[in-house]
């Protein structure tokens, strides 16, 4: 949430500057390794998010105060940011436990899965991994949504947006917020 | 003078009752509604920044502000909100909304949770708060306007007050009268009753409540007092009708008094003139007192001289001491009857006088001719004249006809004449004249050629036993021939006069009043006596009975009737012996005292009369009963014929002789119808 906070806290100066820095982001998108912290951390601070929108079916927890667990796939500083981010904090009376992931690693037990951008197979695997799961999927491809992914994290305007793909979530047994919908840039297979 | 009406009090008290309710129930309504406002308003806020909160906790979680302002312009549907803002974790304005119109600027840092109220704004902030984590906070203005909604309201109030309180007045002016008319009734009817006085009034009983019964009670009170005015009016009046009463009695009195002083006074002049009268009157009354004393002493002179001559003759006839001759003898006797006459004239005119004065004489006035009168009084008088040679000159045949009682006239005229005879002298001359005065009027003079009268003696002569210088005369007189003459005359409606001259003669006058002659009485008289005068008497045997109870009575006629050779006497003592006497013998004639002892005379003659017997037997009767009246009743009850002592033996026999002739002749006539 501090980077959040960080992100809007800033001067119209400051706004020309994020400019600048997103054009950048978008020569180098698909490729980049070593991606700014401070995208990783906005986008470790959306995911921390939404787990506060988001229901899951009956069983997805054994007990009530069973962890709500964070899988990041095909990012680690992302991984590391969030870890640092949940520390200590819950979600509903959950606290929030964070896992690397890499292909072909089990995805029992978790909640959430963030699918960074890497190769294309390994997202398609995964996601094949995740469906027919009661996970939030995510993923900041570009064709995430297109790819089976639930939420997929877009710029829009210089600012991190998301889209959400209703279909995967109902699929998902998974209920969105409405609040956080309208906060979506987009949402697909909304009736 | 009323200052405030019951009306007005009622309406007043209405209105102001009213506007009591009106101010309680508006004041709570708008008290009650401003709270709820308040608090509506509050609540209200409070729900919207929550909502608000709520709906944009994820545009602050994602840092959407544009959707915070979508959220916000939503505001626009609730435009008492002025205007609404977002700030987030930090306090930097997120999202601002202002309402159309508005400049007011935002406060640059957001404040904890507060709700305040602020002139007429209403400033609230409300930290949104997710998952225990503080995403930003939520400002609100809004319309305040509880101070504008209770100006409203109170104009409203106002405007209700004024309303409602124009209605109750309009209905308590109208329904008022409910009550106030019976009451304003009651009053009107009171305050006429006080100012005219009239209690007859009433007041009218509009309703049936109170007011109603107060109305009867007011009737029956002004009937009450009305009924007592009444009565006190009455008595009033009453008192006021005694005292003008009183004041006009007392009037009456005081004018009374007056006429009674005058009265008095007229009584006492009156008095005093009784007086002078009564003194006058006492002494005509010691006047008259001596005259009578006068006359009762004349009286007894005048009794005592003839009986003088009657004893003393007689005692010289009876004493055989005293020898007489025959010749002597009927000298004596002689004047015994002389002087007998004259008592007995002197009785008779005695009774006549004593009569006349008590008023006790009755007359039957009817119509007497003059002539036949005149004829009669000059038969009688002339031998008296004759006796002195004196001459009588009567009229002839006057044809006057006067109205007076036969008998008491002739014995008027006899005393004039037999006066102007006495005391004439002898060789004189007695005139008597008739003339008529005026037309009903006649006047009779006597005038005589005698020695005359004085004045003085003319002014006593009409008083009893004034013999006027003749009192030691040689003629004898009563001296109450004129008094009677005169009385007689005025009680037959005449007057009597004298006038003289000493030495010429006197002349005596009566007026008497004139009438119609009746001439069948005349007639029949004449005949009657012609009648008399034809029966001759022949002389018979016939027996007489005489019931007598005074045995010197009872021997004078048998003395009288032993001279009558044809008459056989027979005697009772009384009426019993007489009756029985009549049957046994039944006598020819009876001759009947009237005064007997046992059975009256008249008693006997019914006992007679009733008897077939004795009923044909004529009865005389002989009586000292000398009084006319005595007279016609005698003949009414039915005796033949009336005698009165003492006995006139010539009349005894012409009366004895004629009764006897009436009876033989009826005997004859039934003797020739029964044979």
């Amino acid at each position: 949430m501090a980077g959040l906070s960080r992100f809007a806290l800033r001067t119209l100066a400051g706004r020309w500057l994020a400019l600048l820095a997103g054009a950048a982001m978008l020569a180098w998108s698909g490729v980049c390794a070593a991606q700014p912290s401070v995208e990783n951390q906005v986008k470790a601070a959306y995911l921390f998010k939404f787990a506060g929108f988001v229901e899951w079916p009956e069983g997805s927890f054994v007990r009530p105060d069973s962890p709500l667990q964070i899988g990041v796939a095909g990012n680690d500083g992302l991984a590391d940011q969030l870890e640092q981010m949940v520390a200590g904090r819950t979600v509903g009376g959950h606290a929030i436990s964070v896992r690397k992931l890499r292909r072909g690693d089990p995805l029992q037990g978790l909640h959430i899965l963030f699918i960074g951008v890497g190769e294309r197979a390994t997202v398609i695997d995964m996601l094949a991994a995740a469906r027919g799961q009661s996970v939030l999927t995510v993923s900041d491809a570009d064709d995430g949504i297109a790819l089976g992914c639930m939420i997929a994290f877009v710029v829009a305007q210089d600012r991190l947006r998301f889209d959400v793909a209703l279909g995967q979530v109902n699929s998902g047994r998974l209920r969105i917020s409405a609040r956080m919908l309208a906060a979506a840039n987009r949402v697909q297979g909304a009736t | 003078m009323i200052v405030r009406s019951i009306r007005q009090k009622l309406v007043t008290v209405v209105m102001l009752t009213t506007l009591a309710a009106l101010l309680v129930s508006i004041g709570t309504v708008i008290a009650y509604d401003l709270r709820n406002y308040h608090k509506a308003l509050l609540g209200d806020m409070a729900t919207q920044a929550e909502l608000l909160g709520h709906m944009t906790s994820a545009a602050l979680t994602f840092d959407d502000a544009r959707l915070a302002t979508e959220n916000l312009a939503l505001l626009r549907i609730r435009p008492s909100v002025r205007a609404g803002a977002i700030y987030d974790a930090k306090g930097a304005l997120f999202a601002s909304y202002r309402a159309r119109g508005e400049l007011h600027p935002f406060p640059v840092s957001p404040q904890t949770d507060d709700l305040r109220v602020s002139g007429d704004d209403l400033l609230l902030y409300r930290r949104v708060v997710e998952n225990g984590e503080l995403l930003g906070t939520v400002y609100l203005r809004a319309e305040y306007t509880l101070v504008a909604r209770a100006i409203d309201y109170l104009s409203i109030a106002a405007g209700v007050i004024a309303l409602a309180m124009l209605i109750a007045w309009l209905m308590t002016r109208r329904l008022g009268r409910i009550v106030t008319a019976p009451i304003v009734a009651l009053t009107e009817t009171a305050r006429e009753v006080v100012s005219t006085r009239d209690y007859s009034r009433r007041a009218p009983r509009i309703s049936d409540d109170e007011a109603g019964e107060l109305v009867d009670s007011f009737n029956a009170m002004l009937g009450e007092i009305e009924q007592r005015t009444g009565a006190l009016e009455t008595s009033h009046h009453a008192i006021a009708r005694e005292a003008e009463e009183r004041a006009r009695a007392q009037q009456e009195i005081m004018d009374l008094n007056e006429q009674l002083e005058v009265r008095v006074h007229e009584r006492t002049m009156q008095l005093e003139l009784t007086n002078a009268e009564l003194e006058v009157a006492m002494a005509a009354a010691k006047n008259a007192n001596q005259a009578k004393s006068a006359f009762l002493s004349s009286m007894s002179h005048e009794l005592r001289t003839p009986l003088n001559a009657i004893l003393g003759f007689a005692q010289i006839l009876t004493s055989e001491s005293l020898p007489s001759t025959l010749a002597q003898k009927k000298e004596f006797a002689g004047h015994i009857l002389k002087s007998g006459r004259h008592l007995l004239t002197l009785i008779n005119e005695i009774l006549d006088l004593a009569k006349v004065e008590s008023g006790t004489v009755t007359l039957s006035m009817e119509p007497v001719a003059l002539a036949d009168m005149l004829v009669e009084c000059r038969n009688m008088t002339e031998p008296l004249a004759q006796q002195r040679k004196i001459r009588m000159l009567f009229p002839d045949a006057p044809r006057a006809v006067v109205q007076a009682d036969r008998t008491r006239l002739k014995q008027v005229l006899l005393n004039l004449l037999s006066n102007a005879i006495k005391y004439n002298r002898d060789m004189g001359a007695v005139v008597c004249d008739c003339s008529v005065v005026t037309a009903n009027r006649v006047r009779l003079s006597v005038q005589d050629t005698g020695m005359g009268l004085r004045p003085d003696q003319i002014a006593s002569l009409f008083q009893p036993f004034n013999r006027l210088g003749q009192e030691n005369g040689s003629e004898e007189g009563t001296g109450i021939g004129l008094v009677v003459t005169r009385r007689l005359v005025e009680l037959m409606g005449g007057e009597i006069g004298v006038s003289s001259s000493v030495g010429v003669g006197t002349v005596f006058w009566i007026e008497l009043g004139l009438t119609e002659p009746v001439p069948s009485a005349v007639g029949e008289a004449i005949v009657l006596t012609l009648e008399h005068k034809a029966a001759p008497v022949p002389l018979a045997e016939h027996s007489l009975l005489y019931v007598e109870d005074n045995p010197a009575n009872l021997k004078l006629v048998q003395e009288i009737v032993r001279f009558r050779p044809d008459l056989h006497l027979l005697t009772a003592p009384d009426g019993h012996l007489g009756i029985e006497l009549a049957k046994a013998h039944l006598p020819d004639v009876i001759l009947m005292d009237l005064n007997l002892p046992c059975v009256s005379g008249a008693d006997a003659l019914k006992e007679l009369r009733s008897d077939p017997r004795t009923a044909h037997i004529p009865v005389i009767a002989l009586t000292a009963n000398a009084m006319p009246r005595d007279i016609e009743r005698g003949l009414a009850s039915g005796f033949f014929r009336y005698l009165t002592k003492p006995i006139n033996i010539d009349e005894f026999n012409e009366a004895i002789d004629s009764t006897l002739a009436f009876a033989d002749t009826r005997q004859l006539a039934q003797k020739a119808r029964n044979p």
